[in-house]
């Protein structure tokens, strides 16, 4: 396990290092001056000349990639071109626990949501319930889910205005409080950002578990006698789960993309929002920071799922 | 046997008076035209502020929108604008001017105070001016220049050269008495000393925290400014809080908060407002209709603010009047804006935009035509201009329009000016669209700094599409600052360039210099006289006055709406929540 680990974690780096770079050059050769875009109207070449040398852009790219590449590996992401005298890692303090919390949250709706739910419509398969359930997760997974956040704001509002209850359509709340005025900032983005993963977990839990109650070692725990509900919990429930581990890695990387339309819709100040409006305003620093945090974030969520599978399963040996 | 209700009713009846007398003993009861406070702890102003984040705190640095709202609520400085845009005295109670119009002293109020109860004087003002033009602060905005850079030695202070004007130009008379030197006898210079930039700073509070001294304006329950309100809270993610700064020298504020609240669009700053969320909030512009049937909501007010279209005079064939005229009134505005605007940014020839000072109402499109444009005299001048220019409508140079990226409604704009300058005039005009700081970039290749003119014929561009917002409310800002000789800001070579045309502009060039120094009451006649002849030159083609809007709740009172859309520190006292 210990070679496995130190092995991903070399792999992680070069990807780290591979995306600092991506994202050095990118930003190198964009279009445009940042220097002139903080200047705007009044531009003078003294003023730009001091801010160029001020930002380093006067050296040579190499030595700037490498100047980042050492503040990278300090945790110093420079200065925001945009918000004066702010270092990015005070912008990125305020949003990670923010997406931390919502990602989490959302992760948590959705394995309690999905999995019940396609368990429940494979053990009820072709009646009704599994009917409705297969039918009601294809829609919200089919729905953008900016289109659900949307509509979900337009009815708040709406329905605010007529009956004189004030419910949060926007904003977060102050992060992991959970008071109930808090509670009522973060229960409608969570459930929407939840939707569409949640739909997709049904899916593959209820895919997966008609495969394992075919299975020989179902129906051997049926014939010892054994109660329904342990041979679903304890024997076929679990080995359904299996796929599902693989699938949670490549989740992390659903969730920081949907990140995107829920921070923006709904108002949230985490990372997503930070990193759309770096693009915008062409904060490079920022935008470079928030590349490899979210690329970070993928990668690690598909070393952890590497991990948790073969805790899950003692058949998969690592190394 | 007599019912045990019977006395009930009695008794609710006294209950209920004996609350109301309560309730309103505890209450705020003030009124002001007929409309009730409310509760202090209802006393709470929320604005939606389109912004992840303001870019600076610090007075000296702030030079966005969102940033100079933030920064006058808490700071302010010798004097301000009201909100009919005049000078007032805001920390001076009066200034006195040199018999050579050079010198201004400043006299201060008594006992004024930071918010946090240290005493501000003189020192403190000649502190925050040196400051704000020292290259370490000025670096960081550009803009110290425009508002400060009529102090006598700026540039060298700017530049470094100088350590400090302290003693030089920007004196210390005693502890209540200030005087600032300019270069050159200026009328607008007080104008100029409303912005931000010469705002008082509390040096011990930088002295401690360094550049970090703005994430501490909430220590010690307010510090830093003597503005009206002080930092309760400053939440870079979320919002700034404010609340009154107790130690303000003027009419205290009648709000107990008022919430900036950061949104990342305006779509979901107007929907926190349709939720109760806000109090005021910018509008989508597909919501504008929507919420001006609800009148009492919808505020609508003249920014100062012109788009306009710029021609280079040194790039055929814009060296000829005939010519740029007939590009000018072969435009539609009226249609133009209808189309994309719904009428809300009205058209315009102005330069000196509605609601700013100096603005002429009687002042004509090129030609005497009207804002709709006139087809047929456009094409008549068109066809005197290629005479004169000896040129056929194939012979005439090609010509390109240059205009900002990502701005889909410009881009409409300047597809129908395409057509229309196609349908009246014949002329196929194609473009080229960049990034914003590439324009920038453009533009500064554009205006000619050599002594032979004829080496900057046809270089740059030749016609592109800008914008300019007011400085501070003079006609100087409009005039002789985009079109004055030698200006940083005559990009289009205005006054020089080969034109026969060019001497008659270099005599309104000197007319706007004239009016520049002038301190009598000729100054705006001059400048809406040289607004006119430039009108008449086509020095640009103004196509529309921006107009804001915002949702403001109907039991927010004291607002007023005006162009500059900042509120006066001293009118936030006028400002509350009524009973809703």
């Amino acid at each position: 396990m210990v070679q496995f680990l130190v092995k991903r974690l070399i792999g992680l780096l070069f990807v780290v290092i591979g995306v600092t770079f991506i994202t050095f050059i990118v930003g190198y050769k964009a279009p445009g001056d940042p220097i002139y875009s903080m200047l705007g109207f009044h531009f003078t070449p003294q003023a730009y000349r001091t801010l160029r040398h001020a930002y380093g852009f006067d050296l040579p790219w190499y030595k700037q990639y490498l100047r980042y590449l050492y503040n990278l590996f300090t945790l110093n992401f420079g200065l925001s071109y945009e918000y004066k005298n702010r270092a990015v890692v005070d912008i990125l303090a305020g949003g990670i626990p923010v997406s931390l919390e919502l990602g989490m949250w959302a992760l948590l709706a959705q394995l309690l949501i999905g999995i019940p739910l396609g368990a429940i419509a494979a053990l009820k398969a072709n009646t009704w319930i599994d009917t409705l359930s297969t039918g009601s997760m294809l829609v919200l997974y089919i729905v953008p889910v900016f289109i659900v956040a949307t509509y979900l704001q337009f009815v708040i509002v709406q329905g605010g205005q007529l009956t004189g209850i004030f419910w949060p359509a926007t904003n977060w709340g102050t992060p992991w409080s959970y008071t109930w005025s808090n509670l009522q900032y973060k229960l409608v983005p969570i459930l929407v950002y939840a939707a569409t993963g949640a739909a997709y977990y049904a899916r593959m839990t209820r895919t997966s578990m008609l495969e394992v109650l075919r299975q020989d070692y179902v129906r051997t725990a049926r014939a010892k006698g054994l109660r329904e509900n342990t041979v679903i919990s304890r024997h076929a429930l679990r080995n359904a789960l299996l796929p599902l581990v693989t699938v949670g890695g490549v989740s992390v990387g659903f969730l920081v993309t949907g990140a995107f339309f829920i921070e923006d819709i709904f108002n949230i100040p985490g990372i997503a929002n930070i990193t759309l409006s770096s693009i915008t305003y062409r904060d490079y620093p920022v935008i470079q920071a928030t590349t490899v945090l979210l690329a970070l974030a993928v990668v690690v969520g598909n070393v952890l799922s590497d991990i948790l599978y073969t805790v899950v399963d003692p058949r998969i040996k690592v190394g | 046997m007599r019912s045990s209700k019977q006395w009930l009713p009695g008794l609710l009846v006294l209950m209920a008076l004996i609350v109301a007398g309560c309730t309103s003993s505890n209450n705020s009861t003030s009124t002001n035209n007929n409309q009730t406070a409310a509760p202090k702890l209802q006393q709470i102003y929320r604005l939606g502020i389109v912004a992840n984040d303001i870019n600076s705190f610090d007075p000296g640095i702030a030079s966005d929108k969102n940033s100079v709202e933030a920064v006058m609520m808490v700071f302010t400085g010798l004097v301000q604008l009201n909100d009919q845009l005049q000078v007032t005295p805001q920390l001076s109670t009066s200034y006195d001017l040199s018999p050579d119009n050079l010198t201004y002293t400043f006299h201060l109020a008594h006992n004024l105070k930071f918010s946090d109860g240290t005493p501000l004087n003189a020192q403190d003002v000649v502190y925050s001016l040196d400051r704000a033009l020292s290259p370490t602060v000025a670096q960081q905005n550009s803009v110290t220049a425009t508002y400060l850079g009529l102090i006598k030695d700026s540039a060298q202070r700017l530049g470094g050269q100088k350590k400090t004007l302290i003693g030089d130009s920007i004196k210390l008379l005693d502890p209540s008495t200030v005087s600032l030197t300019l270069s050159h006898p200026s009328p607008y210079f007080l104008k100029a000393l409303t912005y931000p930039t010469s705002f008082i700073v509390e040096k011990s509070v930088i002295d401690k925290w360094g550049a970090k001294w703005t994430d501490h304006l909430s220590d010690r329950g307010g510090q830093g400014g003597a503005g009206p309100f002080v930092v309760k809270n400053y939440d870079h993610s979320t919002g700034i809080q404010f609340v009154a700064n107790r130690n303000y020298s003027g009419p205290k504020p009648r709000l107990q908060e008022v919430d900036m609240n950061f949104y990342k669009t305006v779509n979901a700053s107007y929907t926190a407002y349709q939720d109760s969320q806000l109090d005021q909030s910018s509008i989508p512009p597909a919501y504008d209709a929507q919420v001006e049937a609800k009148n009492n909501e919808f505020h609508r007010f003249n920014e100062l603010s012109i788009d306009y279209i710029a021609m280079n005079y040194l790039y055929k064939p814009f060296d000829n009047i005939n010519i740029r005229q007939a590009f000018a009134l072969a435009i539609n505005k009226d249609a133009l804006t209808k189309a994309l605007y719904n009428g809300l940014n009205p058209a315009t020839c102005h330069i000196i935009p509605q609601g700013m000072a100096g603005y002429n109402p009687k002042l004509t499109c090129p030609d005497g035509a009207p804002t709709k444009g006139d087809s047929a005299k456009a094409q008549a001048l068109f066809q005197a201009g290629l005479q004169q220019e000896k040129l056929t409508l194939a012979t005439l140079p090609p010509i390109k329009i240059t205009y900002e990226s990502n701005s889909p409604l410009l881009d409409q704009e300047i597809t129908v000016m395409r057509q229309e300058w196609l349908q009246v005039l014949g002329v196929t005009v194609t473009t080229q669209v960049i990034g914003f700081d590439a324009l920038l970039q453009q533009l500064t290749t554009t205006v000619c700094t050599q002594s032979n003119l004829s080496k900057c014929q046809n270089k740059g561009l030749q016609m592109w599409a800008f914008a300019w917002g007011a400085d501070y409310p003079d006609p100087q800002d409009w005039t002789s600052l985009q079109f004055g000789k030698g200006a940083p800001n005559n990009i289009w070579n205005y006054g020089q360039n080969l034109c026969t045309c060019a001497p008659d502009q270099q005599a309104v060039q000197q007319e706007m210099t004239t009016a520049d120094s002038d301190f009598g009451s000729d100054r705006i006649s001059l400048y809406q006289d040289a607004e006119q002849k430039l009108v008449n030159d086509v020095a640009w083609i103004p196509m529309f006055q921006r107009t804001g809007t915002y949702a403001l709740k109907s039991y927010v009172t004291g607002v007023v709406d005006n162009s500059s859309t900042e509120i006066p520190p001293n009118d936030w006292s006028k400002i509350y929540i009524t009973v809703h």
